[in-house]
């Protein structure tokens, strides 16, 4: 058994003593993040509650293996507690995404024979349209630092229908599928949309010298 | 390493602002959605309505300024003889004499050389004149432009070695030749951000040049031309009625050092590629402080870059021009300024039947089209609206009972062609079906689009072929958008 999966065992110990968690309101997320500060492990109850839904999705999204998908989902709270503090994010959903992709990706490589999620891969090659071919080689830190730049300026211009679509598939992992379903349009609405976002994205790099 | 390319990029997703994040993240069902995207349209108003009293003042009064000493000069020298051998003579032209201009009424504008040339001339002579909301569907002067698109979607064989894969002796890429585009400048709009005019002397040692626009004293213009939304830094030679143009790699123009290249070049209103001479370019190096053009070569091609000969080709001193104002016309504005107003104007017509046709070295074939929705203006409402189709190809592909048509590919090819009195836009998202053992359908591949060689193999057997078109039907002058539809294709490709 891993470490977070032995730490969360204990936590859950404490919350079975505790009102269950369905009888609770909502915890505001200034609320968690103060009581992440004071320590208080019943806190990763909430998060649990609020949240698993989410930070699981982005898990199941890359991993494809559901013992690596459980562990993963485990070490996304531990990590989540051994961050905050001396982190105070103001956006608490946003930063347990990333937590989540940071740690499902990291897993991923760490276990290189396994097999891709199948969703992440064909994400992952849409991206991959994004950036113009040039001499493959490593980014150094300015070059890096362009491309954040570049990716915010050009996310915030686009049109809010298209920007909304955008971030909640590449950064919340959530599939052309679930997207439609929630927005109530059809796959390739969602695809077209997303598809020319992504042509418009490569030409920003294009016109910005950055290749890769 | 393209997988960590492609997680690099993921890495800066993680890194957006957390407004944004956050903000996508609060917008989780289709009402709120439609309440956002309403909102941002009534900020984006707002912004729009406060700034125009003063912005039109200050245009008018630019304008006015302007062009009364733009206009009394081109008149003036729109009254010089086109052609004229002054600037023949020799002698250097100096900076107090603008760019050569053609006699008023003198152009006709039957291919891209021409509006490269000729907008530049446009941008370093005039100010930017308010651009006519006039679009036209099918204008009298390109009725013999109406060059259908074509797309390629490249299949490889599997386990085929092309007979021309390379040895170290031999160049490295497949000769490629063929149209790769063409538009239709009829609805396009034009932008001109950067525009440089110089001189050159072209002598029969510039052999290549001088097999295209001849000998003598040479008007070559650069510019960053951006048609709608493709842009394609662009160099057109031009002397006396013979042009030649021909294309850079990047998309804009870097202020010290642009290439040309040979295999980039324009008929027409299309651009083709033919590499199989291989890849000779041009170079112009200009001094970023004055932007005067200070050294221009003609690197043909050797198959060692690095070992390339360089021919320098003589720049006329003092004749660079160079204009960082951002123009953007369209054709008929180019029209107007270089021959008045036109008898023709534009008509409304309806767009011509729109075709698909899919080809390969056996022939062609209709594929099954399905329309997905259309986006038009509704006046009544005064809102773009969307009428869906929800039930696209594949859905018809494994609930119907279709009569797919089929075709064969025996060599590498599968050309698709879009006809329609210039409305075609694009094809998306090409997705590659095969039957699978329960009487279903699974997805092999799917490609980014046409126009792109593709690096997925497809073996030998049946294969279910879907790709989107986008169609731009009708340019709404008032919103400045245009009514377009989607729809998805079907076909069977018989690979052997």
């Amino acid at each position: 058994m891993s470490y977070s999966a032995v730490f969360f065992d204990y936590i859950g110990e404490g919350l079975n003593e505790g009102a269950a968690v369905t009888e609770r309101s909502i915890m505001d997320d200034q609320k968690i993040i103060e009581l992440l500060f004071e320590r208080r492990e019943e806190v990763l109850g909430e998060v649990t509650a609020q949240y698993s839904r989410l930070y699981r999705g982005i898990v199941e999204t890359v991993l494809g293996d559901p013992c690596d998908i459980e562990e993963c989902a485990n070490d996304v709270l531990l990590a989540l507690w051994n961050s905050i503090p001396p982190n105070a994010p103001s956006n608490l959903p946003a930063y347990i995404c990333k937590i989540a992709h940071r740690t499902a990706i990291d897993k991923l490589r760490y276990n290189t024979s396994k097999k891709r999620n199948e969703r992440y891969v064909v994400m992952l090659s849409e991206l991959g349209e994004c950036f113009p071919a040039g001499n493959e080689k490593a980014l150094n830190a300015q070059e890096s630092g362009r491309i954040h730049e570049v990716l915010s300026a050009f996310v915030k211009k686009l049109d809010p229908e298209t920007k909304i679509l955008f971030v909640r598939r590449y950064f919340y992992l959530e599939s052309i599928g679930a997207l439609a379903k929630r927005f109530e349009m059809t796959e390739n609405h969602v695809s077209v949309k997303l598809y020319r976002a992504r042509k418009k994205l490569k030409k920003e790099f294009e016109k910005e010298g950055i290749f890769l | 390493m393209k997988q960590s390319k492609n997680e690099v990029l993921t890495e800066h997703f993680l890194q957006l602002d957390e407004e944004i994040t956050a903000e996508a993240y609060e917008i989780d069902d289709g009402e709120k959605l439609k309440g956002y995207v309403n909102a941002q349209k009534g900020i984006k108003k707002g912004r729009r309505l406060k700034l125009i009293p003063g912005y039109i003042a200050a245009v008018l009064v630019l304008t006015v300024c302007i062009g009364t000493v733009g206009g009394a000069l081109f008149r003036f020298m729109g009254k010089k003889s086109a052609g004229s051998t002054a600037d023949s003579s020799g002698d250097p032209l100096t900076h107090q004499n603008p760019p050569f201009l053609p006699e008023y009424g003198s152009i006709v504008f039957d291919s891209l050389d021409k509006v490269n040339f000729y907008g530049g001339i446009k941008v370093l002579t005039s100010s930017d004149k308010p651009v006519s909301a006039r679009s036209s569907n099918g204008s009298v002067l390109f009725a013999t432009v109406k060059a259908p698109l074509k797309y390629t979607l490249r299949f490889l064989n599997d386990g085929v070695e092309s007979e021309l894969s390379p040895s170290e002796e031999e160049e490295s890429d497949q000769a490629i030749k063929g149209m790769v585009g063409s538009f239709d400048l009829s609805s396009e709009k034009l932008r001109i951000t950067t525009a440089v005019y110089f001189k050159l002397i072209v002598t029969e040692n510039d052999t290549f040049l001088a097999s295209k626009v001849g000998t003598g004293e040479v008007s070559v213009i650069i510019t960053d031309l951006h048609i709608g939304i493709n842009p394609c830094a662009m160099i057109t030679f031009k002397n006396g009625e013979r042009y030649y143009s021909c294309t850079s790699e990047m998309d804009d123009l870097k202020e010290r050092e642009n290439d040309f290249y040979t295999h980039l070049y324009i008929k027409g209103f299309a651009f083709y590629k033919d590499t199989t001479n291989g890849i000779s370019r041009f170079r112009v190096v200009r001094d970023p402080q004055t932007n005067e053009v200070t050294d221009f070569s003609w690197i043909p091609y050797h198959r060692k870059p690095d070992e390339a000969q360089v021919y320098p080709i003589a720049v006329v001193p003092k004749s660079t021009y160079t204009s960082m104002e951002t123009q953007e016309f369209y054709l008929h504005d180019l029209e107007e300024y270089y021959n008045g107003e036109t008898e023709n104007s534009p008509s409304q017509s309806e767009p011509e039947e729109q075709t698909v046709t899919v080809l390969t070295s056996d022939g062609s074939i209709t594929p099954l089209t399905f329309e997905l929705w259309r986006e038009y203006y509704d006046y009544e409402t005064g809102r773009w609206a969307t009428a869906e189709e929800s039930t696209d190809a594949y859905y018809h592909l494994k609930n119907d009972e279709l009569k797919i048509p089929e075709i064969k590919m025996t060599q590498s090819e599968v050309r698709v062609v879009l006809e329609g009195d210039g409305t075609v836009w694009d094809v998306y998202d090409v997705k590659a079906y095969y039957r699978n053992g329960h009487g279903g359908y699974t997805l092999s591949s799917s490609f980014n689009g046409a126009m792109t060689n593709i690096d997925e193999l497809l073996a030998p057997g049946e294969w279910y072929i879907i790709f989107g078109v986008e169609w731009r039907d009708r340019y709404n002058e008032q919103e400045r958008l245009y009514e377009r539809h989607f729809e998805e294709c079907l076909f069977k490709l018989i690979i052997e």
